[in-house]
């Protein structure tokens, strides 16, 4: 230990500083680190006669996580996060471009416009793609008023619909970190590669995307993080054959009242998305992408 | 002139309601080294731009090797540039920085290659070639973007401000540097610059704007020695101007006193007031009383007297006070005549003197 | 190394403390035992305190409640949950309330659990009129524990314009002219539920063999599906709906929605009749058991009942509520469905141990996976 610590100044000031971490350490121990634990505790449990969750040391739970009925509603989440993440970089991409390099003295505003919706709780604003989707609804209504399909089509109740949801529903995690890193990009770097012999496309693709990286990475991480474990949108927007693992737990907890098991498939989740925020971590820690 | 290498016909540039470059015509011959030098907002760095493609002229026409070349997109210009802040492609190493251009032409592998290579030693950076721009220093980054930039061969190499960044001392060797290449490779430097020192040290020809026009273009003798206006006169080192009135002849009034300078230059008639300069360092200085020592017989001279001196260690720089109230700077360069012991004194009185043949006389 | 960073000796004494408590929770449930020293004693109708009602949101008419507390001089506050599940966790954790309304088989989870207490329902001076359907149901056979609140039954809404051939028979969930446009109700024991019926097996049968066969009869089903859905209001009213499983107070709240309340048809099926019910029970943790059977009996009094029902749309079996149910879909009858004359075909859902329901729940899974 450092001998500067033991005397006068050194010592008070790391007295402050550890009496500092107390109330945010057992604030994050309460509410946080015991709930989880608890949850872990309770995924090796098992059902009582009451249909109440007991504590226990039972694999059960994880192996039935792992039943083949389970594996095409993991298999279909992944699937809809990835659709998610790669339709919110191709819409959110441009937008955010647009704003960070042309938006001008109107940036913060146009920000602010993107984000405030993102205020009004999820569900509420999932409840407004049901009207807007539905079979007479305002989508529908105005390809039949310009004479663009007889019938309405059919949009809500799909995996299309779903996807749809998500993306709107987690944009906007994807466009912020994006405008920050174009943002940063120093505007020279583009016209580096268009005096360098590259077509608007190759700059695009050899330099631009690679100096954005950064923010690309970071919104596709969290794009996918709460995509994959999202179950209002397949809730209200999806047909038949759009179950997914959000909608799994959600049942688990409240329909068919086993804790236990709704905890196994949570704590796998965890770990799954886990996996992925060590991945982004340590590309962050390495300089290559960001942390928000 | 050697052929021509660009040709600027008429060219004006405006955003909106302001005008950037204001109907400029510049011609660069083959192989030299022409710099733009004027204070930011000049439209100096609009006029490189429009040369790289990055921006259209509003008017006129830009020639690049007597093709016309304004509306042809920057990625299918011969020109490359060297941009104030590099600009590198941080995500690739130094050869890749290098060999972007190369690639983007489809340039052969093994062409790319040697020509990396030959870049590299060029600017001395063969040992780093396997570095991110990161890991770099400022002078470093900066002979990558150059070489990145002469790699391509371009007819033209474009540099805007780039030693702007790097501090004083790195700066003086980059000049040389930088000259050095020009010579070694031939191609045609177009230089923006603020820096009147660097542009006078490097180019063989310097256009100095003000406004979006070019007030004057010419060696930088010529620019140094002979400026046409107040504003190129007071952009290039410290000029002393004084009103004078014409009299008859070659004589012009300033005060009481009348100065015979050997060309008035055309149009300027009887009773007219002229501007005339004169450099810190053609002024003479000596005692009142004492022994003229380098005042000579032939030189103009009014007394004032010293307001204030600056110790430059190389010599002294004083100003000085005339009887009208205008001021004058001397720049007193020590010499091994100088008198070890000699030292001027605020508000001493003295005589002030110039060869008439250093006056400039300004429209 | 920083004084923040934890050594690996001291990482392994955390895990190793982690462990210790969670081999202390083994065995534990969830929550913590409920102090339940009151429960035992007899409750009188008479105000004891100001009262706080658990319910699910837009259940009851505010005007009654505010009513009796003008009438009695008590406050009357009520809370909201969004499932019945999230209400028995509050009640576990020793939620107050006073007056909560589960569903029959929380009825039996609460009384098993020992979380609600009895009541001697003679003592309601309403209680006469209860539908006979309600004297000792199989949740609460000494009828000690529960009063009806209201009752709903299951059966297939469609839309007239669209679905002309129906057969009053669960078989109706794939009906060609609909096919595509139908709604499966979103609940693992309706669906599982009338699939066992169309099968002819008994409603909540747990026999692996028919239960493997109503699989089958579910995932044909599921073929001419659109979706899974409890919000069958909405999936009727805006036209995503040619048929749907549907609760019957559902269909009433769907025809209040439309110009022409005729466009939206609802049955009951001749394999049986799911009936559902919401129950009035009092917690053993309530503070004013007796201002709550005070406000029990004011629900069933006829006049209170008739308002309620008008005002919620879901029939209560009760004088009063009975009739305002019958005014309410006089236009289509086929709504109201008096639980006196279904006799044989009424069914209840019933899954009484909990392998059963995971059994059930599994099936769902697979159906919907």
């Amino acid at each position: 230990m450092d001998p500067a610590l033991d005397r006068g100044e050194g010592l008070s000031s790391k007295r402050f500083w550890d009496w500092f971490i107390f109330p945010g350490g057992i604030w994050i121990a309460l509410l946080f680190a015991i709930p989880l634990f608890l949850v872990l505790a309770l995924s090796f449990g098992h059902v009582d006669d009451f249909g109440r969750g007991v504590y226990g040391f039972s694999m059960d739970n994880y192996k039935d996580v792992f039943d083949s009925t389970y594996v095409p509603v993991l298999v279909r989440s992944v699937g809809y996060a990835l659709a998610t993440v790669i339709l919110c970089l191709l819409v959110g991409y441009p937008v955010a471009y647009f704003i960070a390099r042309f938006g001008g003295k109107y940036r913060y505003v146009l920000l602010a416009a993107l984000v405030i919706p993102f205020f009004v709780n999820y569900l509420v604003r999932t409840y407004a793609w049901v009207a807007l989707l539905a079979d007479q609804g305002l989508v529908n209504n105005l390809l039949v008023d310009w004479g663009l399909t007889q019938e309405p089509i059919q949009m809500i109740n799909t995996p299309f619909a779903v996807i749809g949801g998500l993306v709107y529903g987690y944009i906007i995690f994807m466009i912020l970190p994006l405008y920050g890193s174009i943002e940063r990009m120093d505007p020279s770097v583009v016209e580096a590669g268009k005096d360098l012999y590259g077509s608007p496309l190759q700059t695009f693709l050899h330099v631009t995307l690679p100096a954005t990286q950064a923010g690309i990475l970071a919104g596709c991480v969290l794009v996918f993080l709460p995509a994959v474990g999202d179950f209002v949108s397949a809730q209200l927007l999806g047909g038949p054959d759009t179950y997914m693992v959000g909608n799994l737990i959600q049942d688990q907890f409240f329909a068919a009242s086993n804790w236990p098991f709704g905890s196994a498939l949570t704590v796998v989740m965890m770990l799954f998305l886990a996996v992925w925020m060590v991945f982004y971590l340590r590309r962050a820690s390495k300089g290559e992408a960001e942390v928000l | 002139m050697a052929e021509e290498a660009i040709r600027i016909e008429s060219v004006t540039k405006r955003f909106g309601d302001f005008v950037a470059v204001d109907d400029v015509d510049i011609s660069i011959a083959q192989g030299e080294f022409f710099s733009l030098l004027g204070p930011s907002g000049c439209g100096k760095t609009t006029t490189l731009r429009m040369l790289a493609g990055f921006e259209v002229p509003t008017e006129g026409r830009i020639l690049l090797e007597g093709d016309p070349v304004e509306n042809v997109p920057p990625h299918r210009r011969n020109v490359n540039m060297v941009f104030q802040s590099y600009a590198l492609f941080e995500h690739l190493d130094v050869e890749n920085n290098i060999a972007f251009g190369l690639k983007r032409k489809k340039v052969a592998k093994d062409e790319i290659k040697s020509r990396v290579t030959e870049a590299l030693e060029l600017v001395d950076l063969s040992a780093k070639s396997g570095a991110r721009p990161n890991e770099l220093s400022g002078g470093q980054r900066q002979r990558v973007a150059l070489a990145r930039a002469l790699v391509n061969r371009p007819r033209v190499l474009l540099l805007d401000e780039p030693l702007g960044a790097l501090d004083l001392k790195l700066r003086r060797q980059m000049q040389i540097e930088l000259k050095e290449i020009q010579r070694e490779v031939g191609i045609t430097f177009v230089y923006v610059t603020h820096d009147q020192e660097e542009a006078l040290s490097m180019s063989d020809r310097i256009a100095v704007m003000s406004d979006g026009r070019v007030a004057q273009c010419g060696p930088p003798e010529e620019i140094y020695e002979h400026p046409t206006e107040e504003f190129v006169a007071g952009f290039i080192g410290i000029s002393n101007l004084l009103q004078g009135r014409v009299e008859s002849g070659n004589r012009v009034r300033i005060g009481d006193d009348c100065l015979e300078v050997p060309d008035l230059g055309d149009g300027h008639g009887e009773g007219e007031t002229v501007q005339i300069a004169v450099r810190p360092e053609k002024v003479a200085v000596d005692e009142v009383g004492g022994e003229p020592y380098r005042v000579e017989p032939d030189m103009f001279t009014v007394e004032g007297e010293i307001e204030s001196k600056v110790y430059l260690g190389v010599g002294n720089q004083l100003t000085l006070k005339l009887g009208d109230g205008s001021r004058l700077v001397a720049l007193e360069q020590a010499t091994y005549r100088m008198k070890a012991d000699e030292q001027w004194e605020v508000g001493q009185r003295v005589t002030i003197g110039w060869h008439p043949e250093h006056c400039m006389i300004l429209s | 190394m920083s004084e923040l960073e934890l050594s690996r000796r001291q990482l392994l004494l955390a895990g190793a403390g982690l462990v210790a408590t969670a081999y202390g929770l083994s065995g534990c449930t969830v929550e913590r035992p409920l102090d339940r020293s009151a429960a035992g004693d007899e409750v009188e109708p008479k105000i004891d305190g100001d009262l706080l009602i658990f319910n699910w949101a837009q259940y009851m008419d505010p005007a009654l409640k505010k009513e009796f507390a003008e009438k009695y001089g008590v406050a009357v506050n009520e809370v909201n949950f969004d499932n019945l599940e999230a209400m028995v966790t509050k009640l576990r954790a020793g939620g107050a309330y006073d007056l909560i309304f589960p569903s029959t088989e929380y009825v039996l989870r609460l009384r098993n659990e020992q979380l609600i207490r009895p009541f001697d329902r003679a003592k309601l001076k309403n209680a006469d009129s209860l539908s006979p359907f309600y004297d000792s149901p199989w949740y609460d056979p000494n009828s000690e524990f529960s009063v009806p609140y209201a009752y709903y039954t299951t059966g297939i809404a469609w839309n007239t314009n669209e679905v002309n051939d129906m057969t009053e028979s669960w078989a109706d969930m794939s009906n060609p002219e609909a096919l595509g446009r139908i709604f499966m109700l979103d609940d693992f024991q309706e669906g599982i539920g009338q699939a066992n019926l169309l099968n002819g097996f008994y409603l909540n049968t747990e026999k692996p063999d028919e239960l493997e066969v109503s699989k089958q009869t579910l995932l044909e089903q599921k073929e001419g599906l659109r979706g899974f859905s409890t919000n069958s209001v909405q999936n009727l009213v805006s036209g995503a709906a040619a048929l749907t499983q549907a609760w019957n107070g559902d269909v009433v709240n769907a025809r209040n929605q439309v110009d022409d309340p005729s466009i939206f048809a609802y049955q009951t099926c001749k394999e049986g009749v799911p009936v559902g019910s919401d129950l009035m029970c009092i917690p053993v943790t309530s503070k004013s058991p007796g201002t709550a059977m005070m406000f029990m009996d004011w629900i069933l009094k006829p006049e209170n009942a008739y308002r309620n029902v008008m005002w919620n749309g879901y029939p209560q079996p009760v004088a009063g509520g009975r009739e305002a149910f019958a005014e309410l879909v006089k236009d289509d009858p086929s709504i109201d469905v008096d639980l006196n004359q279904l006799a044989d075909s009424a069914m209840e859902f019933r899954l009484d141990s909990p392998e059963a329901r995971q059994e059930w729940t599994r099936l769902w899974t697979e159906v919907k996976a």
